[in-house]
């Protein structure tokens, strides 16, 4: 069970801004779909997890490559050629 | 200071960073590695700037490579890496989360378990606990100072450049130790050439310390080697002074402001974070088989164990006189080089050690420099040689061949050679041109010569029988005739004068 | 503008179209042109489209101007690389899929106005072989949902019957082919996105092998169950697509194949195929949606096929797992969109960096901020072992199973989705409930295995689909499986509306 104090943690870690109704609704709808994946704790170890395996010879050879276009022509908060962000700290 | 928190064991583990600064691109994008001295965010692309939609496209290279250090460190490898998402916000990290590597819920780093025996520190062996490859991140940058500064400006020029990360054990006791090791380290960087440790910010240094059974503190932002020492010696002096009034150390981050040389309470919201860690997705487990690791072993340069050995072996040198000499691999690499100038290893390693490593020291710090935080500093803006590395672009292994051998055949004494050295620094021309051109006003005429050579035979008269039985008194007596001449005298047809006449007075 | 081309040959098949535009019977401008003034007409309802591509006809000229060109010379192909297999064809794309130049929303807010700088590889090889991107079609935000309805955009209307939701979460791909506003679309599928909307809209909906179409411009759901998906009015249009097919270097999950796609057997003789005992079972499934297929299981009967029922235990655990991987991995596919590189923003100076991403990333909607919150929760230090792990076990155990079930037979067969496309608005407000319809989709992408929605019948005016799973690259399979059916139920069974 998620209480609103947690479900206020989740959305801090999410860096999803909630307000407290939005966070009881929330809380009540995870708590209802966790309840249904409680199930999956029935399972027990001992079984070879689901994963894709590729020789390191697959990989990316090391030649550089410049992209030519403007990948960042969508930023909108722009300063000369530096991308403007939030200050860090309070 | 009471006696039982002088006698708190202290504990110190690193946290290390090193770029693979001799790839071509990035980790997992194909932008160049180079991003020193670019125009902001035009070295991007993409995948590294994290657009939608956009995959992450591992560079072999950078496995090899840390598969390469991972042997150096005689870490074990295992047979499947596997890379991790670290999630958390930042705006220097455009995806907000960082691919890296983890080893909590299986052996997923490129290397685990290694040690690294220190000769300088009788045999000391410090442990490595892990050894992973990750993404750096981007670089932030204030207008005025973090505080004042109404919002941040991100460049992301070294957005996803590769970096190793190396995890010790705690098993340092204090500073010193820990500067052996990273001296060490960088020499094993530079031996296998995959990081050119005097770039700024290519080598980064997070520290913990712990004393007796209290806390851990880790402190971060170390901008450079030396700041280590110096935070870790500030960092257990406070302890001390906690715990001898009887308080308790909290585990805690700090960071080191470098200005005012003290650690500080690192903000505490920062560090509440759930990293949420959980396999990448988009990057298959990568199988390095025994025979790939055993080909990258194959591959590998001679490190410095063994080419200290190998000094001392071939070249007779002293053993003490070999460690400094690989310590810093440019200094090693001078060597040997110089071997084809001058056949005379001693020589050459003497002058190297003796002279030019004290020049180095004068004008600037030793080979190995730090920079830049770890992402959240005001950044290691583009790195320009260190004062050594000027020296070196002037002063080359050919330089100190001759100089040796000029001053070994007797064409020219200690204070001269060393007039040569300086203006070499300067110039860099070589010392063979140089003395040279000091021939233009060298006294090399017999008829000049000879009165000076009599005048110090008859007042040296104790010297000049000495001489008889002994070749090497003749050297006092080369000084003499080098006095008197101020230096202008050709020292070799000196010795040949005053060995003639000696001999003549001897029959 | 006055339309030069019959209504009904928007009901044209790809592969019929590219004849025609080959033999210069009809251009491709004209037809461009009519498709354009369909969606005109018709698109304020049903609401497929979220963007046109505003230089559609011009490209359509282009294309006009190099089979003239070709035709001149001694070729009777186009030119351009390849050999223009979709010569002209329209297709529709999921807004989630990147194309260069062309707003690619994912229905969501915060990406309203985000116009990509590169183009998906998939997008790249089908306009290689000829395609013209016609518009981007509608989904549910970020590929959440099943109905469509989860869209910044508004929902999409099922054109059988407009009270209906097309599916999703490409629902608009779904609608657009079904309302011929398109030749060929593409989806993506992550637990079912592309089935579900080809089941109620009465189309083909590839799911293909995880990794034989490259993902690299498919934004990113759920990293390890993501796929992008073929949809289509013809099994041949789906062949022509697989063209698409293949490794990509910008791709590490991508995989090698050389797939044999002639479509020449009418017949399933010989071929066994499995019933899962449990999802025959289940309660949720509607009865028509049994009796449909029960109807199916006699048609591939007649056509040569033996079918058997297996009984899979572990199944109980699909949607379980499907869910706690699929948040998990969006929970942090979807963190990049924090307003400082692109989409949705507001100026930074002088406002925390904690309060600046929380109020940007407020802008998500509901059922994109519940995923996310449960994701993060799962993957918290904690929970890890409990949920993502557990939900990675059953992952394998499931995979396992089907592994075994392909094994003895050929393919396994279910409805596509247990119940009749439902009402706007009848499902959206309880998300569990609105999470149960996937279980019979969920399966393929936990095993990584094709699957493919093959339009079956009607009931009371509303599509029913039926569901094939096949093994690793079993794809040339399915459409074998797939034309039989098409060619048994020629005439019986109605594809696109007009
Ligand atoms: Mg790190
Ligand atoms: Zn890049």
């Amino acid at each position: 069970m998620v209480g609103v104090e947690e479900v206020r943690h989740l959305a801090h870690l999410a860096r999803i801004g909630m307000g407290d109704e939005e966070l009881k609704l929330y809380a009540g709808q995870m708590n209802e779909v966790l309840a249904y994946f409680e199930m999956l704790d029935e399972l027990r170890g001992g079984v070879e997890l689901h994963r894709m395996i590729r020789d390191y010879d697959e990989m990316r050879d090391d030649v550089p490559c410049a992209f030519d276009g403007d990948a960042l022509s969508n930023a909108k908060n722009t300063k000369g050629r530096f991308i403007k962000a939030p200050r860090m700290g309070q | 200071m009471n006696g039982s928190a002088d006698d708190a064991m202290v504990r110190i583990g690193l946290e290390i960073h090193c770029q693979l600064t001799a790839l071509r691109s990035k980790l997992f994008c194909p932008c160049p590695a180079e991003y020193r001295g670019k125009e902001p965010n035009t070295n991007v692309c993409p995948v590294c700037l994290g657009m939608p939609g956009t995959l992450p496209l591992l560079n072999k290279r950078a496995v090899e490579y840390a598969v390469m250090l991972a042997l150096a460190l005689n870490c074990s490898i295992p047979e499947r890496i596997t890379f991790y998402r670290k999630n958390y916000f930042y705006p220097d990290l455009p995806k907000n989360f960082q691919i890296t590597q983890y080893n909590a819920y299986e052996q997923a780093s490129v290397g685990v378990g290694g040690s690294i025996v220190l000769d300088d520190l009788e045999g000391k062996r410090v442990r490595i606990r892990r050894l992973q490859l990750e993404e750096d991140p981007g670089r932030l940058v204030y207008e005025g100072s973090i505080d004042t500064s109404n919002y941040a400006l991100v460049d992301y020029n070294r957005a996803g450049v590769a970096l190793v990360e190396i995890v010790t054990e705690p098993d340092f006791r204090e500073p010193g130790e820990v500067r052996v090791f990273l001296n060490m380290l960088a020499s094993i960087l530079e031996h296998l050439g995959i990081c050119d440790t005097t770039l700024e910010g290519a080598v980064r240094c997070d520290a913990n310390v712990s004393m007796g059974d209290q806390a851990r503190v880790e402190i971060k932002n170390i901008n450079s080697f030396r700041d280590v020492e110096r935070a870790i010696a500030f960092e257990m002096t406070r302890q001390r002074n906690l715990i001898s009034r009887g308080i308790e150390i909290r585990g805690e981050t700090r960071h080191w402001d470098d200005a005012r040389r003290v650690t500080v309470q690192a903000r505490a919201k920062e560090e509440e974070e759930d990293y949420r860690y959980f396999p990448e997705p988009d990057i298959p487990s990568i199988e390095i088989s025994r025979m790939d690791v055993e080909a990258i072993r194959g591959s590998m340069p001679e490190l410095p164990h063994a080419r200290v050995e190998r000094f001392v072996r071939e070249y007779n040198l002293q053993r003490d006189t070999a460690r400094v000499l690989v310590g810093e691999k440019v200094l090693a690499d001078m060597l040997e080089t110089g071997l084809k100038y001058y056949n005379n290893a001693r020589s050459i390693a003497n002058w190297i050690v003796t002279d030019l490593k004290g020049y180095m020291e004068r004008y600037g710090g030793s080979g190995v420099s730090g920079g830049g935080g770890n992402g959240n500093g005001n950044g290691d803006g583009s790195g320009s040689g260190s004062g050594s590395n000027s020296i070196l672009a002037k002063v080359t292994a050919r330089h100190i061949a001759e100089l040796a051998m000029l001053v070994d055949s007797g064409r020219i004494n200690r204070t001269v050679a060393r007039q040569i050295m300086q203006s070499a620094i300067s110039t860099g021309i070589l010392p063979s041109e140089a003395v040279k051109s000091m021939n233009a006003g060298m006294l090399s005429d017999r008829d000049e010569l000879s009165p000076i050579v009599e005048r110090v035979l008859k007042e040296e008269r104790k010297a000049v029988i000495d001489a008889l039985s002994n070749e090497k008194a003749l050297n006092y007596l080369l000084g003499k005739v080098m006095r008197y001449s101020k230096g202008r005298a050709d020292p070799r047809l000196v010795l040949d004068m005053l060995r003639e006449r000696v001999t003549r007075e001897g029959k | 503008m006055i339309s030069m081309v019959r209504s009904s040959r928007l009901a044209l098949s790809a592969y019929e179209l590219v004849e025609e535009f080959r033999c210069g019977s009809m251009s491709i401008e004209d037809y461009m042109a009519s498709l354009l003034e369909r969606i005109e007409s018709i698109d304020g309802r049903i609401n497929a489209y979220i963007t046109v591509n505003e230089h559609a006809l011009e490209e359509a000229r282009k294309m006009d101007r190099l089979v003239r060109a070709g035709s001149d010379g001694n070729s009777n192909s186009g030119h351009g690389g390849g050999d223009q297999a979709l010569l002209g064809v329209p297709l529709a794309v999921k807004d989630n899929i990147s194309t260069l130049g062309i707003r690619t929303t994912c229905a969501s807010r915060m990406l309203a106005d985000y116009v990509p700088v590169y183009d998906a590889t998939v997008v790249k090889r089908l306009k290689g072989a000829g395609a013209i991107v016609i518009g981007k079609t509608n989904m549910d935000e970020f590929g959440m949902g099943s109905t469509t309805e989860f869209s910044a955009f508004g929902a999409t209307r099922n054109p059988w019957k407009e009270d209906r939701v097309a599916g999703g979460s490409s629902g608009g791909s779904g609608a657009a082919l079904a309302a011929c506003m398109a030749s060929i679309a593409l989806g993506s599928d992550t637990g079912g996105s592309v089935r579900c909307p080809a089941s109620f809209c009465s189309v083909y909906g590839l799911k293909p092998t995880y990794g034989l179409l490259s993902r690299y411009g498919l934004i990113s759901y759920a990293s390890s169950l993501d796929c992008i998906g073929l949809m289509a009015r013809s099994v041949h249009d789906l062949a022509l697509m697989l063209r698409a097919a293949g490794r990509d270097e910008h791709d590490h999950t991508s995989i090698d194949s050389t797939l044999d796609l002639r479509l020449e057997c009418t017949d399933l003789k010989g071929l066994r195929f499995a019933l899962i005992k449990e999802v025959m079972e289940s309660e949720g499934m509607d009865a028509p949606v049994r009796d449909c297929m029960m109807d199916a299981v006699s048609s591939v009967e007649q056509l040569g096929a033996t079918v058997e029922e297996v009984s899979m235990p572990v199944l109980r655990y699909a949607l379980a797992s499907y869910y706690t991987i699929a948040m998990a991995e969006a929970s942090s596919n979807l963190a990049r969109y924090d307003g400082v590189r692109y989409g949705h923003t507001m100026q930074p100076d002088g406002v925390a960096w904690n309060e600046f991403y929380s109020t940007i990333r407020s802008n998500f909607g509901s059922e994109v901020k519940r995923r996310i919150m449960l994701g993060t929760y799962v993957l918290s230090s904690g929970y890890y072992g409990r949920y993502y792990m557990k939900a990675q076990q059953a992952r394998a155990l499931i995979r396992d199973g089907m592994m075994m079930v392909l094994k003895d037979h050929d393919a396994v067969m279910t409805p596509t989705m247990p119940v009749l496309p439902p009402r706007i608005g009848e499902r959206v407000s309880d998300p569990l409930r609105l999470y149960t319809i996937d279980i019979c989709t969920v399966v393929a992408n936990l095993a990584g295995i094709p699957a493919l929605s093959i339009p079956y019948s009607m009931h009371d005016g509303l599509p029913i689909g039926i569901q094939f799973m096949a093994g690793h690259l079993g794809e040339p399979l399915l459409l074998r499986i797939a034309h039989a059916l098409e060619s048994a139920r020629e005439g019986k069974v109605r594809r696109c509306m007009l």
